[in-house]
């Protein structure tokens, strides 16, 4: 892009003029040599002059104004040395060849200043062109990204390919105070200077700089980024050549330009409001179901330790020894219920407040199914439990006291969703190097299409949710505990009736050796 | 011989109430204090037996009352603590704490570990008469004096560290023993960051001892915490 529109007046020097000239000598000469056969052949010199037009014409569309001038001045002065009579002599007789030579000096300057036009709209075209094009890829660009930086990074990198220039974006924050450009490719630094006259052109929402009646000694020219309410920022451009900017073509181009990076950077903007917007409503109406599930799942324990100690209190003389025993179990149990639901709770807001620390330590897997197994063991009693862990199962990277969570709401929901006679299966495997862990059971199973949504805080399935044990936080936080360990887990319907709940711990690192030294022989 | 003594350092008081009713209703004498200042005065005037020790007092961290009563005594002290408060229950076992309860619990937990905390400090009192040597649960026997396990009536054979370990647990039988404790017993001190090491020897007990390793009765897990060995 290093030429300007102007760049058709050519100088001496370059080697294309060099290339002209030769040119402009080459095709006299071949006339001249077309001349002299067609002379030898006796035709008229009316139509010998004929041959020299052609070749100035030539000359003016092929090489420009300034070399078809002085060919039509050597075409004359060769015509009227060798065709015209006296013969070598510049001496001219006829005064018709007076109007001869004027007539070629005419039509060379007419074709080359035609040619000279033509050429300069197509030029310009092309110009247009290019930056139609530019325009479009810019906007296409644009179209495509999202993120105040990298609109703003992408934008600069388009409109300095598109002028040849170092451009900058500086962004105005919320108080309208210009931000220096927070872009590594602000090719030029973003000085006293610079940042002044952005403000400037922020709260005039004008444009400065060189090429303009503000600040016009400035190198750079400021034009401001306006939307149809503000103006969000100002575009800087300072071209390698001051004239690419400063022709009314390049300024309309370089206004679209900025009108486009304005809209593109208004549109990223109410996106990200209306983003912030949603993740707030989100957090509302996690937190309304929270209150609303938990104040639900609150009171129903609380009410019934509330009944039976009150019964207790007031008519324990009246009731008879069973009636107090049971409504001691009452109290006992509702308890339980409620330090499980309370502890959920905890966990849950712990894990999706990100303010758990994950203590990865080395442990045997059976060792964890084997701690989660006998905290249950007062809700599984008698319950058959088939476990199935592979000998060579190598230890697992893991915080034990969460993954040992995991294990007990996944066999919780299995004990609790299953017929009682029907066992449970545990099984455990190496995959990949990480760890695949299954708790099975022939319970009611899945609903097709729940196998997502189970692990969805508050979701319960259609079959449990008139039951009152559950919170719908169990699998919530299995996921939870599971995605904080870069893990995976999945719930299927088991093909012959049941639910297989998974999750794979994946492969970190190497299990650490045993130290031979501190192991030994049997004593 | 007078009943022993419990002091209860507790800022809740239902809590204080429930720890009172069934110590007593089980012949303790109870003392009770509802903050560190407090604590430590009881502690210092009448010479509980034991100590139920809340870490969230209202003054102070309860952690002060473990320093400060291990620079004179060993009386027994068991933390009542939350659950999700793994580090917290390491911290006051490291320090001198013998044992914890996790809140809530109930009575028979409560005086189980109670017996248990009693009874350790009753043997440490009487160190003169030599110690019990055999210990046994399940099926299984446990002489320390001649080094040998009999399951049933066959013998187990132990690797040395193995026979440690479990020696170990044995001569603390009822009370937890964090991973550090246990490392630094049974592996010296350079072994006190190498937490797999117990880890690993427990589930090799647990397949030589237990009926069913991944389903240990005796040789249990206080995860996140360290090990205990059933003892009743």
């Amino acid at each position: 892009m290093s030429q300007s529109p102007h760049a058709v007046d050519e100088t001496f020097g370059t080697a294309r003029t060099m290339l002209a000239w030769l040119g402009t000598i080459v095709t006299l000469a071949i006339a001249t040599l077309v001349t002299l056969v067609f002379d030898a052949w006796q035709f008229s010199e009316a139509n010998l002059v004929m041959i020299y037009l052609l070749a100035v014409v030539f000359v003016g569309v092929r090489f420009g104004a300034l070399r078809s001038t002085i060919a039509s001045i050597a075409a004359v002065l060769l015509f009227d040395v060798l065709f015209t009579k006296p013969y070598y002599s510049l001496t001219v007789h006829d005064t018709e060849y007076l109007i001869t030579f004027s007539v070629m000096l005419a039509a060379g300057f007419f074709a080359s200043s035609l040619t000279s036009r033509i050429r300069h709209q197509a030029e310009v075209a092309r110009q247009n062109e290019r930056r139609a094009n530019a325009l479009y890829r810019l906007n296409q660009r644009l179209a495509a990204i999202s993120g105040a930086a990298r609109l703003v990074e992408h934008s600069t990198e388009a409109v300095g390919e598109m002028f040849d220039a170092h451009a900058a974006i500086h962004l105005v924050d919320r108080q309208g105070n210009v931000r220096p450009s927070p872009s590594h490719l602000a090719s030029f630094a973003a000085d006293a200077t610079e940042l002044a006259t952005a403000q400037w052109v922020c709260s005039n929402h004008q444009a400065a700089g060189m090429g303009t009646t503000q600040f016009a000694d400035l190198r750079a020219l400021y034009v401001p980024l306006a939307t149809p309410n503000s103006t969000i920022g100002v575009l800087t451009v300072q071209p390698e050549d001051a004239a690419s900017i400063q022709t009314s073509d390049a300024r309309q181009l370089l206004d679209t330009c900025a009108t486009q990076i304005a809209l593109a950077l208004e549109r990223d903007m109410l996106a990200e409001e209306s983003q912030e917007a949603r993740v707030q409503v989100e957090s509302e109406r996690l937190r309304s179901s929270l209150l609303s599930a938990v104040s639900h799942d609150l009171r129903t324990p609380l009410a019934g330790i509330a009944g039976a100690g009150s019964s207790l209190a007031e008519s324990f003389e009246l009731l008879d020894d069973p009636t107090r025993r049971e409504l001691l179990e009452t109290i006992c149990d509702e308890s339980a219920r409620l330090t499980r639901l309370v502890e959920n709770l905890l966990n849950m807001t712990r894990l999706s407040g990100g303010r758990i620390e994950i203590d990865k330590q080395w442990h045997p897997i059976d060792e964890v199914v084997g701690s989660a197994l006998s905290r249950l063991q007062q809700q599984l009693g008698e319950r058959e439990v088939e476990i199935d862990i592979s000998a060579d199962l190598p230890l697992g990277h893991f915080d034990a006291v969460l993954i040992e969570q995991v294990l007990i709401n996944l066999i919780e929901n299995a004990a609790k969703y299953s017929p009682p006679e029907s066992a449970i299966f545990i099984e455990a495997e190496c995959i990949d190097g990480g760890v695949e862990l299954r708790v099975m059971d022939r319970g009611i199973g899945l609903q097709a299409g729940d196998e997502e949504r189970v692990f969805e805080m508050f979701y319960r399935g259609a079959e449990v949710r008139s039951d009152h044990q559950g919170t719908g936080l169990g699998l919530a936080i299995c996921k939870a505990v599971v995605d904080a360990h870069g893990g995976r887990i999945g719930a299927t319907i088991r093909e012959d009736g049941g639910t297989r709940v998974w999750f794979q711990l994946p492969h970190d690192g190497s299990p650490p050796e045993i130290d031979m030294e501190l192991t030994d022989e049997a004593t | 011989m007078n009943p022993p003594t419990i002091a209860v350092i507790e800022d809740e008081t239902p809590i204080r109430r429930f720890l009172r009713a069934s110590l007593t209703a089980e012949g303790y004498r109870v003392l009770e204090a509802e903050d560190v200042a407090g604590g430590l005065r009881t502690i210092t005037q009448q010479r509980p037996d034991l100590i139920l020790l809340d870490l969230g007092l209202p003054d102070r961290d309860g952690l002060e009352i473990i320093h400060a009563v291990r620079e004179w005594s060993t009386v027994p002290i068991i933390i009542l603590s939350a659950r999700g408060e793994e580090k917290s229950k390491i911290t006051s076992l490291n320090a001198g704490a013998d044992d914890y309860l996790t809140k809530p619990f109930g009575v028979g937990e409560l005086l189980a570990r109670v017996r248990v905390a009693l009874r350790h400090a009753a043997r440490l009192a009487t160190s003169s008469e030599p110690e019990e040597t055999s210990f046994g649960f399940g099926d299984v026997r446990v002489d320390l004096a001649a080094r040998t396990v009999l399951r049933g009536s066959e013998e187990v054979k132990l690797t040395k560290l193995e026979f440690d370990l479990l020696a170990t647990l044995v001569r603390n039988a009822g009370k937890v023993l964090t991973h550090r404790f246990l490392l630094e017993k049974v592996w010296g001190p350079q072994a006190i960051d190498e937490p797999h090491y117990v880890r690993v020897f427990m589930a090799n007990l647990r397949k030589k001892l237990e009926q069913n390793a991944s389903r240990p009765k005796y040789l249990l897990t206080e995860q996140g915490v360290g090990y205990r060995l059933k003892s009743e």
